[in-house]
């Protein structure tokens, strides 16, 4: 027996049945087909944790019960494809090797709030304006012996005087990230032969002008940036771009089944002008995005925001390559730009989720079917990560309601 | 944005209103927060930032102290959108709601929301925020 057929051995039946009919459905969507009905892939964090009975401390603080919530929750939903685990932040992890960036459930916000990335203010930025040589010189490098060692608590940049605290946050880092990451195999192997459930991305891309925002000059600081050193801006997107290219590529499926998640963060209108988007934004993204595809990986943008300025550029790219999620782009403009190549996905509030009545759930989940979804390639989810605020009655409608309406 | 702020405040007029505004408790997304107070300036306004996190307390002081004719509120968050609601409340408590109008906004924010938690006014960005809050005052628009 190969290792994958006694694998399959110890699959119960229902559950490798449900996979096979699952992966179909979601597989069939993400490359524009029309399945038995329309797939559904919610994005849930800090929801899952509500589901479970446990608290965002709880899920925050033990990945294993994260994971277990997850497991759970796509079970009794009845969903397609989940996340492995969307609420990522695992406090072993950050208390390792002391990270500040993170407010941690319990720790630094009540235990009933997901975690969250803190962006310094400007003047406090993680990488300094004077520091763009030395990105652009060795972005691997100045991540490593300088970004890191500003961004932790225990991490003495090289030179500095040795710290026990800075070999052990070598140390306990490395067998957190060890023991995390490694779980994540298991804990997919189980969302597959334990509870049939497809694990929907694997991998993560970044384009370079959203990670000079996001985690190292902020927002403000890039702002600052685009009018007084572009040269350097420029520069440094395209230096990031192996790096970015290559931390994608490396968690991406082996099989290149599912797609690579691409978290489009703020380079949509009004964070980042058209211009700037033309300039920087896609021309260190787009190679990035086709040398993937040579290579058989598939991209889900994760568009936060609105990108209605620039479906055209995305329509540019080879047919299938994307999967484009939306938020508040128009989901029916989107549609009519770039469904005859690309699979479509989200576009369902998420205050609508919170805050909304069974009856607008199901208008809204109507419309976009007739709208986007008649010919397939569409895939169910809220507009943006779904956490604890969202009603499980509401969660139970969106599901029931797409179950019964989208059947092809 | 500190390039921006000259050219869009200085107009050396008398200001046409006051407005307090600030990010709802919970929540540090103050990107669109800020957009908006400098719309705001920029239309004559005189405008004073709470900043983010604001706690419905800080927001109900600064009505009281400052005295101003409206009261806007940014979330960002789903989870954080509840505390609209709660200043509100705690605007009512103080005996405080009538003496203001109160603004709310921020991307996951709708109008029906805002009619369920008793807010004046609910606008989609920062543009039209501007006019919502001419009229609120009952200044000529722009
Ligand atoms: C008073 O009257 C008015 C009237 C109009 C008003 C108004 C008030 N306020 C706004 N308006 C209106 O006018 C403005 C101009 O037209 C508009 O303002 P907006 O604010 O809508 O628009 C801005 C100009 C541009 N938009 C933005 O600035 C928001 C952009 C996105 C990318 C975003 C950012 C930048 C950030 N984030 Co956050 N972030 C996302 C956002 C996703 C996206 N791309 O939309 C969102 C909002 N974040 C989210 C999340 C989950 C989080 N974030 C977090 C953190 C952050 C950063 C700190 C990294 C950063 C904020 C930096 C800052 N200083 O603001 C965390 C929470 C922190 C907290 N407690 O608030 C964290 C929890 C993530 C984490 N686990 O760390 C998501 C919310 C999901 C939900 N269910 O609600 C999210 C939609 C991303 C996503 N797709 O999942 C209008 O809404």
């Amino acid at each position: 027996m190969t290792p994958r057929e006694s694998q399959s051995a110890i699959m119960t039946r229902s559950a490798a049945e449900r996979y096979a009919e699952r992966h179909r459905r979601y597989t069939t969507a993400l490359r524009n087909g029309k399945p038995d009905r329309v797939p559904i892939r919610p994005f849930v964090a800090e929801f899952t944790a509500r589901h479970a009975g446990v608290t965002c401390q709880q899920v925050t603080h033990d990945y294993r019960l994260a994971f277990e919530a997850v497991r759970r929750t796509a079970m009794d939903y009845d969903w397609d494809a989940v996340v492995s685990n969307m609420v990522y932040c695992w406090t072993g992890l950050t208390e390792a090797i002391g990270l500040k960036y993170y407010g941690v459930p319990g720790l630094h916000v009540p235990k009933d709030v997901g975690f969250q990335y803190r962006e310094p203010p400007e003047e406090e930025a993680w990488m300094p304006p004077e520091d763009y040589d030395a990105l652009i010189g060795d972005p691997t490098g100045y991540l490593l012996n300088v970004w890191l060692p500003r961004v932790s608590r225990d991490v003495v940049a090289p030179g500095a005087p040795n710290t026990a605290r800075n070999n052990l946050s070598f140390l306990s880092g490395g067998m957190a990230m060890m023991s995390y990451f490694n779980a994540f195999g298991e804990q997919n192997r189980r969302l597959r032969e334990e509870c049939g459930v497809v694990p929907a991305i694997a991998g993560i891309l970044k384009a370079p002008l959203d990670i000079l925002a996001d985690k190292l000059r902020g927002y403000l600081g890039l702002c600052s940036d685009l009018f007084e050193r572009r040269d350097k801006v420029r520069a440094a997107c395209e230096a990031l771009m192996p790096h970015l290219f290559h931390v994608a590529l490396s968690g991406a499926d082996p099989n290149r089944e599912v797609p690579i998640g691409f978290w489009m963060h703020r380079s949509c209108v009004p964070l980042v002008s058209p211009d700037d988007f033309n300039e920087f934004f896609w021309p260190t993204l787009k190679p990035i995005v086709l040398e993937l595809w040579r290579l058989g990986h598939q991209v889900l943008f994760y568009a936060e925001g609105n990108w209605d300025a620039h479906l055209e550029t995305f329509a540019q790219l080879p047919e299938g390559s994307i999967v484009f999620h939306v938020d508040r782009t128009d989901i029916f403009r989107a549609h009519r730009v770039l469904g005859h190549k690309f699979c479509l996905s989200g576009g369902v509030p998420n205050a609508l989720l919170s805050y909304g009545r069974p009856e607008q759930i199901r208008a809204r989940i109507r419309q976009i079917i007739d709208g986007v979804a008649r010919d397939g390639g569409y895939i169910m989810d809220a507009s943006a990560i779904i956490m604890n605020d969202a009603k499980p009655d509401n969660m139970r409608v969106l599901t029931d309601f797409t179950h019964e309406y989208g059947v092809y | 944005m500190a390039v921006l702020k000259p050219l869009l405040t200085e107009t050396g007029a008398e200001p046409i209103g006051k407005l307090v505004i600030g990010t709802v408790k919970g929540d540090l997304h103050d990107i669109g927060k800020n957009l908006v107070a400098m719309m705001m300036e920029g239309a004559g306004f005189q405008v004073v930032d709470l900043g983010l996190d604001t706690q419905p307390e800080k927001f109900v002081n600064a009505v009281r102290e400052l005295n101003p004719d409206l009261l806007g509120m940014s979330a960002l968050l789903t989870t954080t959108m509840p505390a609209m609601g709660d200043t509100i409340n705690a605007l009512i408590e103080a005996g405080l709601r009538d003496r203001v109008k109160v603004m709310v906004g921020g991307a996951p924010v709708t109008q029906g929301f805002c009619d369920e938690i008793g807010a004046d006014a609910y606008s989609p960005d920062a543009a039209s925020a501007v006019d919502t809050a001419l009229e609120l005052v009952g200044a000529p628009k722009k």
